[in-house]
């Protein structure tokens, strides 16, 4: 269960999270849905913990993570732009999470291999993630994201600039992953109906 | 109590992996940076001179001495055949150029005896604490009048002989010219466009020249060089340029009026292709100034003792009597005997200029710096 | 209430680690000797004597001297523009046959040595213009003809075509569109274009030094004929000191133009060439490039022709001597043209090896270390504001008393040719940091990687392009640098330039025939290096620039 216990975020003058809070257990989507420029993207930076906060707690099954850096966070999240590694192929970006974790190089491309299958992406290992569509991409950075056994995803505007065919499929996809693996996941999102459809509970931001 | 032998040799042998790797980096270094030989350690400064058969002087010279193929090259061989010290020859350019750099590096030179640092240089050489005094043994048999430039035996006189201009004397032959015969001839529309002489910032032979004009005109010599840049004079930057490259005689130039040496013309007789009775180039007795040459210890030398035993020998008889026929100037030390081709046609002019060595000190700036805005600008 | 500190960030000791060693380099080698330049200026013998020194640098000579440097800049600097405007718009707008290897000529030029600058003019001037104010107003305007045609070149190329049909078509003739449109637009390119070859030009010392014979000096030549020459070492610092003051004013000032430029540049889409039209057009496009061409290659052509004459004609006897430049039996000028080109290529080798890891590391301590980050930045680039001679005169002063006497080391002129280059890698790599998205990080550190590894796995690998390119740009500067090496250099070490200088102020056929014998090869080994560089990078794609688009 993730805890996120009245956070204040603010660049300069400008408050962007004042006193913020909210609750997601796990096997739960929790939508966040509001216009742009709200601090949903705010927001799941200081989860994941690149967004520095000013006030309040962060709180993971009873851990506080307000003080630990992001790589201890055991958080993982899927980028409104992506942010595939440029320099790295496909399966060396899923790979990656494992390699820090140690893995030996073939057993986390093979680990990596069977996760671009489940995402639809088998064959695609030695692709330069430059040639990727934007559907390609967001799959490859949402496997990325799951390879690294996160006890929470952070999924910001995953289907963002996809055709609605894409768009349909892969919700269902991942709603069905996150199911499969057993973790909390946020989703933000500016699109309503896009809310209602994947999550058990929707936040409000503006 | 026992250590295992086997977990004991192991360190030693990664130790010993360890520090192999580092003697290798080392030697890469060292080998990528085969110019500097500073690991060598100086020789340790010991009245008793010790036979050190492996060590090198270096002797720094100005660019018209020889680097191989004379008398003066065979005397140095002689010099290391008996001392097993090899020495080596650094050309520094003019010799206004050779005294800059070695006052940059004045404590740490570029070589570890300087040779020919004249008398309208020397002060600059002394004041830089470019020098370290030594006295060579045989110094006694130098006369005290070459001395004044140097007291306290800062330096050591080697040569000496006279700065004049010298005439291509067959080429005004060919024309029908009469040669001028005084520093104010040289002014004359006739004779335009026909001197070359050196820029005294950087040749020794230039700045003499520049010193005779002070002497001969006091303080109108500024008028005088004024003329003379009217009259089209050439100016290099030293004086192999000036007298190789472009003086008719012996450069193929287009300039038979040159500022070089008194004994000049002795060189031309023993360089000529055929024998010759009479030097084909004269000297202008009345442009002549009397200059001494210097050599000493550059303060700082690697090689302390080597550097001693050289300067003893530069003044040796040895080396003198091979001064006349390489370098045409009369050796310093007194009692040498001189081939018979050089007092022939060799001039020791009756009266040169001679300018006083610290007012040569006081005004050598002021009167470069004059001078190339009269010459130059 | 305070911000909490970020968790994520470097290690402050990892940080440190990384400037370590740039700020050793600033403080030792270019801080410490500047110092010793003031006290030397402003000691006795200096402006505190307010004797002989000041008195002698207030002379008129001193102000003709100043007049000159300045003049001869800003006549360059004109002529420049006014020269490479056409050749500017040609390349910027048009598609033609040898349009890229006018650019890389044109560049390839920009990055030669002065002194082989030098030696093409000598060539190339008809015998009494030899050494003359017009050769070395000639031999500027080449060298710096790449700035306006890629400065200038760029914003034409930015420059919608339709703005000058709009004014067209309200009636404004081609001359009166290209003075009240394209120069205004064009006005901030121009100006950074001007700043920078007013710099170069004012600054100016090789070409000054091969082309201006004994009486024609600038401030730099001045100060390296005081120092060296003179042994008025004294006068020779306070000139460096006032002429460091100018520059440290104009490179202020020209990145702050430069800036204004960038702003403005960004606005517009770039437009692609497109071949000439009509038969005009054509005939145009054509002359104004083959025009250009023979500007830029006939000096070097001419150069290397006369590298093989001789007195008796056709000869290939300066190549075949190029060991041996002996007077008369016995008497040489002391010149090994091996041995210089062996020191040449190991400075060159030291100076990249040195320039790349320092402004390496120099660049990811900027990047990370913030404020901090920018004092060091502003110190790295005080040396681009020093002028060589300025660099190696200080060096030579500073390290002249034991134990620091380091005059005699063989590594003190690859220093010196680094901190000329520093600045360049630091700006080049900086660059291409500063396009690294900072989420890249936030992404891996989401994977696991703590802030180093996070650092070291997607910060570092952009490194290698940045640092080839800038390897090429150091080690071209390093085998052309001569303004610190005049003053660094040791009889018996001494590199090409160094030689080329000395052979060039002689004025016998043979000497100058070996002198441009020489100056080909130095020219053909910086253009190689260059090229080699370039066609490495060719050969790999820069993750950047995949990455944007």
């Amino acid at each position: 269960m993730l805890t996120v216990d009245e956070i204040k975020v603010s660049y300069g003058e400008q408050v962007i999270l004042d006193h913020f809070s909210l609750i997601v257990a796990d096997r739960e989507i929790l939508a966040v849905h509001g216009p742009s420029g709200c601090g949903k993207s705010t927001l799941l930076g200081a989860i994941a913990g690149f967004v520095p906060i000013s006030h309040g707690r962060i709180l993971l099954d009873g851990t506080d993570l307000t003080t630990m850096p992001t790589h201890r966070r055991q958080i993982a999240m899927v980028f409104q732009d992506d942010q595939l590694f440029p320099h790295r192929s496909v399966v060396d970006n899923v790979a990656f999470a494992a390699q820090m974790a140690g893995m030996a190089r073939r057993e986390r491309r093979a680990m990596a291999s069977e996760l671009l299958e489940t995402v639809g992406l088998g064959g695609f290992d030695q692709r330069s993630v430059n040639e990727l569509s934007g559907g390609e991409a967001k799959r490859v950075a949402l496997a990325r994201a799951l390879a690294a056994s996160p006890r929470v995803l952070l999924l910001d505007e995953p289907l963002s600039g996809l055709d609605p065919e894409l768009h349909g499929r892969l919700s269902t996809e991942i709603v069905g992953i996150v199911a499969a693996a057993g973790i909390a996941a946020i989703w933000v999102t500016h699109d309503r109906a896009e809310a209602r459809t994947v999550a058990d509970h929707i936040i409000e931001m503006d | 109590m026992t250590t295992s032998p086997t977990s004991r040799s192991r360190s030693h042998v990664r130790s010993h992996v360890r520090s192999v790797a580092i003697l290798t980096a080392v030697a890469l270094m060292a080998a990528a940076c085969s110019n500097a030989d500073d690991a060598e350690e100086p020789d340790v400064v010991d009245d008793v001179l010790v036979d050190d058969a492996s060590s090198t002087v270096t002797l720094v010279a100005y660019e018209s001495f020889p680097v191989a193929d004379t008398d003066l090259n065979s005397a140095l061989e002689s010099f290391s055949a008996q001392t097993g010290i090899d020495v080596e020859i650094l050309i520094a350019g003019d010799t206004g150029t050779m005294v800059s750099k070695a006052a940059l590096t004045a404590g740490n030179p570029e070589g570890d005896v300087i040779w020919g640092i004249d008398n309208t240089f020397i002060s600059r050489a002394i004041e830089a604490e470019v020098l370290e005094a030594y006295t060579p043994a045989d110094a006694s048999a130098i006369p005290d009048r070459l001395r004044t430039g140097a007291p306290g035996g800062i330096a050591t006189p080697v040569t000496y002989g006279d700065v004049c201009v010298n005439v291509d004397l067959g080429w005004f032959a060919e024309r029908d010219l009469e040669a001028p015969a005084s520093l104010s001839d040289l002014t004359e529309e006739a004779y335009a466009d026909l001197l070359v002489v050196q820029n005294p910032a950087s040749s020794s032979p230039g700045l003499a020249f520049l010193a005779a004009t002070v002497a001969a005109f006091g303080e109108d010599w500024p008028q005088y060089w004024a003329d003379l840049r009217a009259n089209g004079v050439a100016v290099t930057d030293g004086w192999t340029e000036a007298y190789y490259e472009r003086f008719t005689h012996a450069g193929g130039g287009d300039r038979p009026l040159v500022v070089s040496y008194g004994s000049s013309p002795p060189a031309e007789v023993i360089f000529a292709p055929e024998p010759l009775a009479e030097a084909p180039t004269g000297v202008i007795e009345q442009t002549c100034l009397r200059q001494v040459e210097f050599a000493g210890i550059l303060r700082g030398t690697d090689n302390p003792n080597g550097a001693r035993r050289l300067l003893d020998f530069l003044v040796s008889a040895e080396f003198q009597s091979a001064l006349p026929l390489t370098l045409f100037v009369y050796p310093a030390v007194d009692g040498i005997e001189l081939p018979t081709e050089f007092v022939d046609h060799a001039i020791i002019p009756a009266d040169p200029y001679t300018v006083d060595a610290d007012l040569i000190e006081t005004d050598r700036a002021d009167w470069i710096e004059e001078w190339t805005e009269i010459v130059l600008r | 209430m305070r911000q909490r500190r970020d968790p994520n960030r470097l290690p402050p000791a990892f940080v440190a680690a990384l400037g370590v060693v740039p700020v050793a380099l600033v403080v030792v080698f270019y801080l410490f000797p500047l110092t010793a330049l003031i006290g030397r200026a402003l000691g006795p013998g200096g402006l505190r004597g307010l004797g002989d020194t000041a008195s002698s640098l207030l002379t008129p000579q001193m102000g003709r001297v100043v007049w000159f440097t300045a003049w001869q800049a800003a006549i360059s600097t004109v002529a420049t523009l006014i020269v490479g405007l056409a050749p500017a718009y040609v390349i910027a707008r048009y598609r033609f046959v040898g349009r890229q290897f006018l650019l890389a000529a044109l560049t390839a030029v920009f990055v030669l040595p002065t002194v082989v600058m030098g030696a093409a003019f000598i060539a190339v001037m008809p015998g009494p213009l030899e050494r003359s104010v017009w050769a070395i107003l000639g031999a500027h305007i080449v060298f710096n003809l790449a700035v306006v045609v890629r400065l200038v070149g760029a914003t034409w190329q930015h420059l919608d075509p339709r703005l000058e049909s709009a004014a067209a078509t309200l009636g404004a003739g081609p001359l009166r569109v290209l003075w009240h449109i394209t120069l205004p637009i064009l006005r901030p390119a121009l100006a950074a274009a001007a700043a920078i070859i007013w710099l170069f030009t004012f600054t100016s010392f090789g070409v000054v030094r091969v082309l201006g014979g004994p009486g024609r000096t600038t401030l730099e030549v001045e100060i390296w004929r005081r120092a060296t020459q003179l042994g008025d070492i004294s006068a020779a610092a306070l000139l460096s000191l006032a002429q460091l003051a100018v520059l440290i004013a104009l490179v202020a000032w020209s990145l702050r133009t430069q800036r204004r430029s960038q702003v403005s540049l960004s606005l517009l889409p770039q437009r692609p060439q497109r071949r000439p039209r009509t038969g005009t057009e054509r005939a145009a496009v054509y002359t104004i490039a083959a025009a250009t061409a023979a500007v830029v290659l006939t000096p070097l052509a001419t150069m290397a022709l006369r590298s093989l004459r001789s007195p008796d004609g056709f000869s290939l006897a300066a190549w075949t001597n190029l060991g041996s430049s002996e007077i008369r039996p016995g008497i040489r000028l002391g010149i090994d043209p091996w041995s210089a080109i062996g020191s040449s290529l190991q400075s060159a080798l030291w100076a990249t090896v040195l320039a790349v890891v320092i402004g390496g590391l120099a660049a990811l301590a900027i990047d990370t270390a913030g404020a901090r980050g920018r004092i060091l930045d502003a110190g790295l680039m005080l040396p681009l504001a020093t002028s060589a001679v300025t660099i190696g005169f200080g060096m030579l002063i500073a390290f002249a008393r034991p134990p620091i006497d380091w005059r005699a080391q063989w590594w003190l002129i690859p220093i010196g040719h680094a901190l000329v280059a520093v600045p360049f890698v630091v700006r080049t790599t900086l660059g291409v940091l500063a396009s690294v998205d900072p989420r890249l990080r936030a992404a891996a550190a989401t994977l696991g990687a703590g802030p180093i590894r996070a650092w070291r796995e997607v910060v570092v690998p952009f490194l290698w392009r940045p640092l080839v390119i800038s390897a090429g740009l150091a080690a071209a500067i390093s085998l052309g640098e001569f303004g610190a090496t005049s003053f660094l250099s040791r009889r018996g070490t001494e590199t090409l330039p160094i030689i080329i200088e000395r052979l060039l102020s002689r004025t016998g056929t043979v000497l100058q025939a070996q002198a441009f014998a020489l100056a080909t090869i130095l020219a053909v080994l910086t253009t190689a290096t260059v090229a080699a560089v370039d066609a490495l990078i060719a050969s790999r794609e820069d993750p950047v620039d995949a990455h944007r688009r």
